[in-house]
Order: structure tokens, then sequence, then C-alpha cells
């Protein structure tokens, strides 16, 4: 097995901006190929899991964004049980933003897109081959 | 993290860049990262970092078109600012003004 998990990268696809998709889909197949090399598919994929939810996550608040997964998903459940219909509308409510906020022109898009090519030297010679290797 | 200030994990990210030799891409960064730090490093993490240090003005990124004929897709890559350098300066001015007067530890710590 020399690929990341499917379900996971199919998360991934769909948690990210979609001018930016394949482009960040190839750095984490990147980075899984590495994984896997020094510590095994099995760790590779679990990585690869976390990089996936924590992306997915990401779009709604640098909180949830910083969080491990493990903490994330501990403090969903302790809300659920404790208030489980303002933990429902909660979910509602980023339902709604993840819908808007793939559509609004606001999003942080435009200033990681900002950057000057001409501003930069030898552009794509670093590090491609390390990561290759 | 306050307007002008570094976060550790953030400072790791900007030094990665510059050892690299800039301009990197997120892979290679990730990889350095996790080499130099000797533990995972999530690369969602460092793709959050760098986005966040972008839209500070900390880092600027470029995404190459590939030549004709060399196949793929453009890859980003990540430069850091005149700005961080000297914010990791003052940062490391800060520091070692706390280690200093600290010689036991420092002998501990080699």
């Amino acid at each position: 097995m020399s690929r990341p998990p499917r379900l996971a990268r199919w998360w991934l696809a769909r948690s990210l901006r979609e001018d930016d998709r394949e482009e960040l889909l190839e750095e984490f197949d990147l980075v899984f190929a590495h994984r896997r090399r020094r510590l095994g598919w099995l760790r590779a994929a679990l990585g690869y899991w976390r990089d996936a939810l924590r992306i997915g996550l990401a779009d709604h608040g640098p909180a949830l964004a910083g969080a491990s997964v493990v903490g994330t998903l501990r403090a969903a459940a302790t809300g659920l049980a404790r208030a489980p219909l303002r933990s429902l509308g909660a979910v509602a409510t980023l339902g709604t933003s993840e819908s808007r906020s793939s559509r609004s022109p606001s999003a942080p898009r435009g200033a990681w897109r900002s950057g000057r090519c001409h501003s930069l030297s030898r552009i794509g010679s670093s590090g491609s081959d390390r990561a290759a290797a | 993290m306050s307007k002008d200030g570094l976060g550790g994990f953030e400072q790791l990210v900007l030094l990665a860049l510059l050892r690299l030799g800039e301009p990197a891409h997120t892979a290679p960064l990730v990889i350095e990262i996790e080499e130099r730090s000797g533990r995972p490093v999530s690369a969602a993490k460092v793709y959050i970092a760098l986005r966040r240090l972008e839209q500070r003005g900390l880092v600027i990124s470029c995404k190459r078109e590939p030549e004709p004929g060399e196949g793929g897709r453009g890859r980003r890559s990540f430069k850091a600012t005149a700005r961080a350098v000297a914010l990791l300066r003052r940062n490391r001015r800060t520091l070692e003004r706390f280690w200093e007067g600290l010689k036991p530890l420092e002998d501990e710590a080699r």
C-alpha cells in the first residue's frame, strides 16, 4: 500500500480550497510518502488522517485549527452530553458557515494568493529534490 | 499571539524556511521541521501557520507555473520577509537575556 487512505484523501480534497486543492494534495502526498518510508504505512496513514481532519476544521476558527483532533472530539462529546440542543445548533451553524465560506470572496484565499513571483529567485529549486528523494 | 509576536511553532516554520535556502515548498518544509525537531509534525499545522504568516506579511508566496514540457502542476514556494527575520532576531535576543546567568542549566542542556 503506497497511497494515502482513500477516504482521508477524499475528505482532505473536499476541505481544501479549490484553487489550492491539486497542489496541496500533491504536497500532502509527498509528506505521506516520506513518512511511509520512515515510519511505515500505518503511522503515515494516521498522520494523514490527522492532517485531513485538521484542515477540515481549520476554516471554523483558529481555536479548532490549533487543537488536537482528540481534544476537539472530546470537547464536542462533552458539549453534546451537557447541552445537546445547543451543540446541535452549533453544528448546524458550522454547516452554514462552511457553505458560505466556500463561496465568499472575503475568505482568506485572497491573502494566500498575494505572492509576487518576480520577487523570488531560484523558485522550485529548493527542497523539491529532498521531498522526492 | 500578539500582533508583533511570534508563536513557538511559527518560529520553527520561519527558521526551517531560512534553513532550506528559501524559497521552499510545503512538503520539504514539513520534513525539515520533523527531522530537526525529532518528532512528527502535522502538515496541516504547517500549512495553516504559513497561511497565517502570509496574512501578517511575514511570508510571501509564489506559485510557479510548470515549464512547457515539464508536466505536473505548479507548486507554491514560500519565502520569509525581512520583517520576519527581524522578529526572529528580536525573539532570540529576548531568549538570550533570559538564559543569561543560568549557567548550571546551560551546562545541563549540553
